[in-house]
Order: C-alpha cells, then structure tokens, then sequence
C-alpha cells in the first residue's frame, strides 16, 4: 500500500510530537510550580512550592552549601490544598487544580545579609538539584546603607518569546556585569488575561523559574490579576501565588492587608498599592495607611510602585482614564509630600520616564510649574538629578512607565513631563549606591536604551523650570530622529579648494552650555560665544583651541561659521572635511545637512553615540541634495554640534573644513 | 530517555501557546470589541457590565449606567452589575435608586462573602443618604456574616457611631479591629476615638510613644496637642502645635496640596485660635474633596474656641 505524502508527513509530524510529549511526561517534574521565595527579611525568608502528588516536604539550608545543617520540618512548613468550597487553616487554594498542594515554608533565625543555599526534600529523597543557583540571601538590617539592585517588570505575563526575550535579556546583561539581583519587583499584569491559578503557572511561574527560584519578586497587582483576585480581602490566585506582609514584618507599618505594604532593604523603603480595586481617595484606608508609612520611615531612599501610572500616554491616557487620575489627584500629593524618590508603574504598554517632577497632579497633565530639573538624569549626558540628602518633601520624583515587559507596547500621545519615550519591550534595572540610584532600561535584545540617575548630596533646592525642555510629539522609533546617520566619511579627495580653511576663526560655545534652539539659523546672535581657530577638543594635542577644562565636566561643543559660496561654483560639489571624536551634526541654515555617529536628537538630547578616533585624519562627507537645498547666495552658515561619547573620555576632536571638491 | 533540553522546551511551549496568546488592549478598544460583539448578537449580562466597567473608567457614567440597567435586564440577579449599578448612581447624585440597588446586590448574593460585601456598600449608601442608623445596622450585620471583617468595616462602624453622637463606643471597635488585622489606620483611628471620647489620659501615653520614632510628626504632634488640651497642658500644646505647623509649611505644596495635611493645618490653627486661617483650611480641604471625617475635628474645634488659652 502507498501512503499519500501528506499523511505520511502528517503521521511523522503526530509522532515526532508524541515523542516530544512523552519525553517531557517522562521527565515529569516534581514540582507543578517550581520553589520560589517570598517575604525576605533580614531573619527570615519563605520557601514555596507547588506538588500535584502528597509528599512529606523538608526544607534543608545551610550557609555551607555542602551541609546544609538548618532543617524545616514538616510541621513547620504550611500546606494548602484546593479549595473545596469550605474555608478553614490555611485558607484553601482559590482555584488550583484538583489535587494541587501548596507548601510554605518558613526559614527563620536566619543572619542578615547572608547567602544560604537550600534543598527540598520529599522525606529522604532530594526533590531539587544540588545546582547553586537554588539559594537566598537576607535583607541587610533596616536602615543600614548597603547596595542594592533590583529588576523592575510591567505587562509581561503573555508566555511570549518578547517576555521571554527580556528575561533572557536582564540575564545576560546581568551574567556579564557579573551583578546578582538583590530583589524583582513586578508592578502588575503578570498573567495574561484574567489573572487565573493555570495563567499564573504558566505565564509567571514557568517564564521566571531561574530567577524566581532566587529572588524573592515583590508584587503589585494587575487589573488583568484583579479579574480573578481580590484586594479587599487578598483573595484569588495572585494571593495565593504571593505571601505579602500585613504587619509589618519586612519593615513599614503593618497595613492588615497584602493589597498594600511596605518593606525595607537596607536604607531603601518600599512602599506597593493596589491601583486597581481600592479605594484610592485621600481618606480611604489605603491613603491613610500610605502617609502613616511614609511618616514613619527613616530611610534613606524612598521607592513606590503600582500598577496605574500617574502620567502616560502609552497604550492608556492619565489623562482619561479614573485609575490613573486618581493616583494622581490622591496619591501622588501624599507621596511627594513624604519626600518619594521614584515611581515605577505598568498598565501602559510602553516604557516612559519622567524629567524630575513635583506637583503634577492637575488634570490634565502640563508641564507648567512641574518640572524641576529638564535635563536627562544621564550620568554621561547632562548629570544626575540632585536631590537633597534623606528624605525632603517636594524635592522632585522620577516617573517610570515599564509596562513593555512582554505584551504589545504601543503610543498614543505625548505625555509633556517625560524625557524618554520609547515603544519597544524591555525592562529596568535599578541600582542603589549610597547617594545615588542609577536606572536603566535594557530592552529585549539586552541593549542599554535610558539611563538615568537621582543623586542626593547637602541641601538641594528646586523651584519649577518656568519653559522646561519638551519631549517630541513624534513617535520615537529605534531608527534615528533627524537623519541618516553615517558610520565614517571617505578619503580626502585631492585638489579640493577650501570654502572654509581647517584653521579658520570659528565662534563656539563650551563649558556644559547648550544653546537655544534657533543657534543653527543666521539670525541667531553670537555674540556672547568666544572665537577660537579649529579645530576644538582636548587630548591629543591636535586643537588650536584647546577645551582644558571639557574632561569630566561635558561632553558637548558648539561651534558656527559664516561663508560664502565662491562665484560660480557647483553645490553639488560641495563637502565637509572633518577630523573628530566622537560624533558630530552639522547644519546649514539651520537645516540638519549631515549626522555623523549620533542615532538620535541633537544638542543636550543627543543620544545613542558611536566611538571615533580622530586620529589627525580628517575624512570627507559629500553634501546630500537636502543640504543644497539649504544654501543660498550670499552669506550662510555653517554650524556643527560636536559630542564626546562619555563625559570622561580621554580625549575630544571637533576639526572642520569646508571644502569644494574638483 | 534523555531529557530535552530546556531551550527546546522552551520553544515547544511557546510554540503551543502562541496561538492562544491573549490579546492586551486599551480601553477605547475593549469598549469597540465589546460593541462589536453586542452588535453581532451576542450580548450578555457579563458583556453589558464589562462594557460599563470600561465606560466607567473613562469617565463615562452615563453610558455606564445605560450598559448596567441593560446587563440586568439580561439578568436581573447578576450581582456584579448591581454593585457597580450601586456606586454608579451614588456617585451621579441618585442615592434612593443607589439603595435600592445596593439591596438587589444582597438579595442576589451568591454566598455569605458577596452578601456581606454587598451589606457593607449598603451601609455606605445609607449613611451618604442621612441615614446612619440604619447604615449602622447594615454594617453591624456584615461583621456578623464574615468575622472578623476587614480594616475598611471597622472604619465604617466607627463612623457610623460618631455620626450618630455615640463617641463613646468608637474606642473598642477600632481596638477590636486593631487586634483582628494589625492594621496601623486602625490603631491611629482608636487614638483619635480615644481623643474624641475625651480619654486623653488614655491616649497620651501611646502617643508619646509614637512620636519618638517619627519621621514626620505633624499629625501626631496634632494629637499629642489636643491630649494635652484635653489634661489642661496649654503651654506645651501651643509650642507643639507651632512645630506642627513649622513641618505643615514644608509638606504642603502650595499651589496643589495634600488636603489631609490642609485639614490637619486647619485643626492646628483653630487649636491655637487662630480661626479666619482655620475656617479658610476647612474651606479648602472640603473644596480639595476631604470626607466628613476627615475635617470633623477641624469643625469640633472651631465650635469650641475655648479648647485653649489664648491670654
């Protein structure tokens, strides 16, 4: 007999599946969730795991990852089962599979700031490999500065390769930093679409195993989790998948409820809300409990997360929607009344970041008399954002939308306090040093897309930018804003007449100032900009005009020079001649003519840089047909903007000429 | 058999899951699914509440309130659709249809908790709309069906009893509720209970306590002045009460401000008699959207200016 193609390939296909599936039965693990932590503190930590058979659970744990000497008995190690529609101690599973035992165990007496390795055992028989990565490590007493760095996720739980390429992402970036978290923090939509018992397993448990198995990952609940779980009473699924604290036993006042706590590391407190299904008026009990908290802490830094972002334009609007109105109206006043430093959030599938804000609470949202400080925050872009030591009331927040941790990202608009909008998957890593928290955003390919960084030092004092910087309406892309951007130039070519000589008086501004807008046009007044011969720089003893005092200080030159095209001369034959380290752009008359090793923005939000040794070459870029466009008869001007790729670069080159090939 | 690896493990799930990826999307888009889905003839209950769910979040409530009678009419026990129908109408200014509502929500209970929650809105309903006895009812029956309640009753029942001038028996509900749940609002709330019901003796020494360990101390400061009014200690007040404000003037934010910290300015203002700065606070605080509570010490305080000694 033949066998048709079709079902010869189908009948492959059907048992190369079976094999797969039975190999994966065959490996059937012990585990139906994988042990994960939950609720450190500097003494304690809980243990959990999920079996679909009854076993005699032990926890084993040791500081020696040879004898793991500390024992959790059986008795000690809470058990829940599925519910079956009788309440009693422990509470019963909400909706887990039939047969589903949960088991919580709790390690205690433990030293803080101190790595243990641990094991569990179904009675004498090791259920988790003897594998390094199965450890904790405690909190550092409260209040004792220590470093800290923590992963922060939004609107991940799909199951997709994007979530699953941001995890890998932070992994990778992590391994080759050679950085361990210290803790995860998830602000909500971690289990796509209704928040149930096998969307959790599935879509949080499964995706994060590696990680969760050593880092406790703090929670906010979700709308999508608020489907099935309820914060009034901490029932459903994303209660029973975390153990928060109601007493205040990981530092904070106790709230009575795990919709909302607060925890310390260190000198850092903590503070979580339910977003979603509370009352989030100033005279509801989470209001109340949130002020008495903050009154309370004496912490160094103060951190705050929720699901409803205060302030986006993402895949939602704060200006519309009721959740994220009233976060805004009620809460955002108690907490920078309490001195917060940072605000993560989720909801909004994006990933925005906020300039340093204080008072922003109209609706809708403006930029006027908020803005503290309109610079990037980027240690090698315009500075840190200054803050006073401790914690001061109304000395400026940082607003982070990371709701890109895995669903769809999209935009709808532009929300006016942000400096940094970016519609791609990805997630944040934030770093804490004492007087500096450092935050970046690493997307899902592990690239590094924002950095920003809050430093406190003495006594900073703010007042509102009265015509702060606004970011553009334009969506941001991963592809350059302004112009195509050239790696490198070609050779020389010979014979060249130069329109403008290489040691030509050119006017220039340095020392960290960044021009007005119009500074390209040639109706912009120079005249409080020094003159010096090109070219610019320091170094490498290659500029006529040296910039002594760029290193460590900016990164960022201005220079612009009048011409005038010879009589009869071709504009196509017309180039710039340019030695440089790192990037430059330049313009004719205000039109952007060539863009040379920066992908985005100009002036102060120039970003995205390429390394370039000058090398006292100089290279040859052609005028494109834009560029002729811009030129006229008579006078025009030529002006270049010149950036150093990190503000401790060894060495800085801005050399132009403009020449008129053969 | 050998184990697969994990990346292809990996792979095979996402593999098997991908086609049921759920679909994320914002509001505006689930209230056009929705549509589409009522429009093509498949409208429900469920579809009709979640459609005003959404209508509601984008501020929306007529529409909502349109889409909740129509949920009803499909099925006039969902309860859900009910308790949303509830605060709806409350908040539109409707509170007799809010009632009403709110008693379909517990006659539609499906279990005790549902029932006790829907008792507890009720009482909330009942209380907006004058009626604090029987609001105090509703409540007390909550607790009764699910011991031991939650932080938010307790609020309730003790001020359910301050409306109804019975000071006196707020204390040891917002201490029972303090010993169920560990709450802090809880444990706060029984010292301004205490305060109110005149036990200042009682209270001085938890509160003495407290501000030791503060950050902020404004409102404990507050509360330490008015114990030490109420034991006749007007010269240590006033001097607390001049640091509360000192610390008011950081927090405040002056052109948008917290209205807690407004209504706890205007109690320390009054306290000190200084009542045009006082009554401009209450006014401030009530225009901010402050509850009744909130400012009733405030006003208490400015009907009895002789609560300290003004020489």
């Amino acid at each position: 007999m033949t066998i048709p193609p079709l079902l010869k390939t189908t009948c492959s296909a059907t048992a190369l599946l079976l094999i797969m599936l039975q190999a994966v039965r065959a490996e059937q693990p012990a585990f139906s969730r994988a042990p994960y932590l939950q609720l450190a503190t500097d003494s304690s930590i809980r243990i959990v795991w999920r079996t679909e058979r009854a076993i005699t659970p032990l926890v084993r744990y040791g500081k020696d990852p040879v004898k793991l000497t500390g024992l959790a008995k059986a008795e000690n190690i809470i058990k829940r089962v599925t519910a079956t529609g009788e309440s009693g101690s422990p509470p019963p599973l909400h909706s887990a599979p039939e047969g589903t035992r949960q088991f919580e165990a709790t390690i205690s007496g433990l030293e803080p700031e101190t790595v243990y390795r641990y094991a569990i055992f179904d009675g004498k028989k090791r259920l988790t490999p003897d594998d390094p990565s199965y450890r904790f490590k405690t909190h550092p007493l409260p209040g004792i500065p220590r470093p800290l760095y923590f992963w922060v996720v939004g609107d991940s739980g799909t199951a997709g390769l994007n979530q699953a390429k941001v995890h890998t992402a932070m992994r990778e970036y992590n391994k080759a930093k050679g950085a361990q978290l210290d803790l995860y923090i998830h602000v909500g939509d971690m289990a796509y679409g209704s928040g149930t018992d096998t969307q959790f397993s599935e879509r949080f448990f499964k995706m994060y195993e590696p990680t969760l198995r050593n880092t406790v990952c703090w929670a906010a609940m979700g709308n999508h989790e608020g489907k099935t779980s309820k914060g009034a009473d901490g029932s459903g699924p994303f209660y029973d998948a975390y153990i928060c604290p109601t007493t205040g036993e990981a530092g904070g006042l106790p709230s009575g409820k795990e919709a909302y706590y607060s925890f310390d590391f260190g000198s850092v407190h903590f503070v979580v809300l339910d977003s979603h299904d509370l009352d989030r008026k100033p005279g509801g009990a989470m209001a109340q409990w949130l002020k008495a908290d903050i009154e309370k802490t004496k912490a160094e830094w103060l951190i705050a997360y929720f699901h409803h972002p205060p302030y986006t334009k993402g895949s939602h609007d704060s200006d519309k929607e009721s959740q994220l109105i009233e976060m805004r109206e009620h809460i955002m006043p108690i907490l920078e009344g309490g001195g917060v430093d940072i605000v993560f959030t989720g909801h909004s599938h994006i990933y925005e970041r906020s300039m340093l804000i204080n008072g922003a609470y109209a609706t809708p949202t403006t930029a006027k008399g908020v803005i503290l400080d309109d610079g990037d925050g980027d240690p090698d872009g315009d500075g840190p954002y200054l803050k006073s030591k401790g914690l001061v009331p109304h000395n400026g927040t940082v607003q982070v939308v990371a709701g890109h941790g895995g669903t769809n990202v999209s935009r709808k608009g532009t929300m006016p306090i942000m400096r940094r909008i970016l519609v791609e998957n990805g997630s944040v890593l934030v770093s804490v040093k004492g007087n500096t928290l450092s935050a970046t955003m690493l997307n899902l390919n592990a690239t590094v897309r924002d950095s920003f960084a809050i430093k406190k030092e003495g006594i900073i004092e703010h007042s509102p930018i009265q015509d702060p910087w606004q970011p553009s309406a334009k969506k941001e892309t991963k592809k350059p804003e302004s112009g195509k951007v050239i790696k490198e130039g070609k050779p020389l070519p010979p014979g060249a007449q130069r329109i403008i000589d290489h040691s030509a008086q050119w006017r220039y501004l340095a020392g960290g100032n960044h021009p007005p807008k119009n500074w390209t046009t040639l109706n912009f007044n120079q005249s409080s900009w020094k003159q010096g011969a090109a070219g610019f720089g320091y170094g490498d003893k290659d500029d006529r005009t040296e910039l002594a005092g760029m290193k460590d200080k900016y990164r960022s030159v201005y220079i612009r020079r009048a011409f005038k095209l010879p009589d009869g001369a071709n504009p196509a034959k017309i180039g710039l001649a340019v030695s440089y380290d790192d990037a430059f752009i330049a313009y004719i008359n205000g039109k952007e003519v060539c863009r040379v090793g920066v992908d985005s923005g100009s002036g102060k939000d120039a970003k995205g840089f390429h390394s370039h040794e000058a090398d006292k070459k100089f290279e040859f870029f052609p005028l494109d047909k834009k560029a002729i466009g811009a030129l006229q008869d008579g006078v025009n001007i030529l002006a270049i903007e010149g950036h150093n790729i990190k503000v401790n670069s060894s060495d800085f080159t801005l050399h132009p000429a403009l020449l008129l090939v053969k | 058999m050998r184990k697969l690896p994990h990346s292809l493990l990996a792979l095979f799930s996402i593999a098997i899951f991908l086609p049921c990826l759920p679909a994320h999307h914002d509001t505006e888009e689930m209230i056009a699914r929705f549509t589409q889905r009522i429009e093509s003839g498949k409208a429900s209950a469920e579809l009709h509440y979640r459609r005003a769910v959404e209508y509601r979040i984008l501020l929306q409530p007529a529409k909502a309130e349109a889409d909740l009678h129509a949920a009803l009419e499909y099925d006039p026990n969902y309860t859900p659709a009910h308790r949303e129908l509830a605060q709806l109408l409350a908040k539109r200014g409707k509170p007799k249809l809010a009632v009403k509502a709110a008693r379909h929500a517990i006659f539609a209970s499906r279990n005790l908790n549902e029932r006790a929650g829907a008792m507890i809105l009720l009482a909330r309903l009942l209380a907006a709309s004058g009626q604090p006895g029987a609001a105090l009812r509703s409540c007390r029956e909550a607790f009764e069906l699910k011991p031991p309640g939650e932080v938010e009753w307790y609020l309730l029942h003790a001020e359910l009893l301050a409306l109804l001038d019975r000071d006196h028996e707020r204390p040891d509900i917002l201490a029972a509720g303090y010993t169920a749940t560990y709450s802090i609002v809880l444990r706060n709330a029984w010292i301004d209970a205490l305060l109110d019901a005149g036990d200042f003796k009682a209270a001085l020494p938890v509160i003495e306590q407290e501000l030791s360990g503060l950050r902020l101390k404004s409102s404990w400061r507050l509360r330490h002045a008015r114990a030490l009014l109420g034991l006749g200690r007007t010269a240590t007040a006033s001097a607390e009460l001049a640091a509360c404000l000192g610390e008011l003037e950081k927090r405040i934010h002056p052109a948008r401000p917290d209205i807690t910290l407004i209504a706890e300015r205007g109690l320390a203002h009054a306290l000190l008699g200084r009542l045009g700065a006082a009554r401009s606070d209450l006014r401030r605080a009530r225009a901010g959207g402050a509850e009744q509570w909130m400012t009733a010490a405030l006003e208490r305080a400015l009907s009895d200016v002789s609560k300290i000694d003004r020489r």
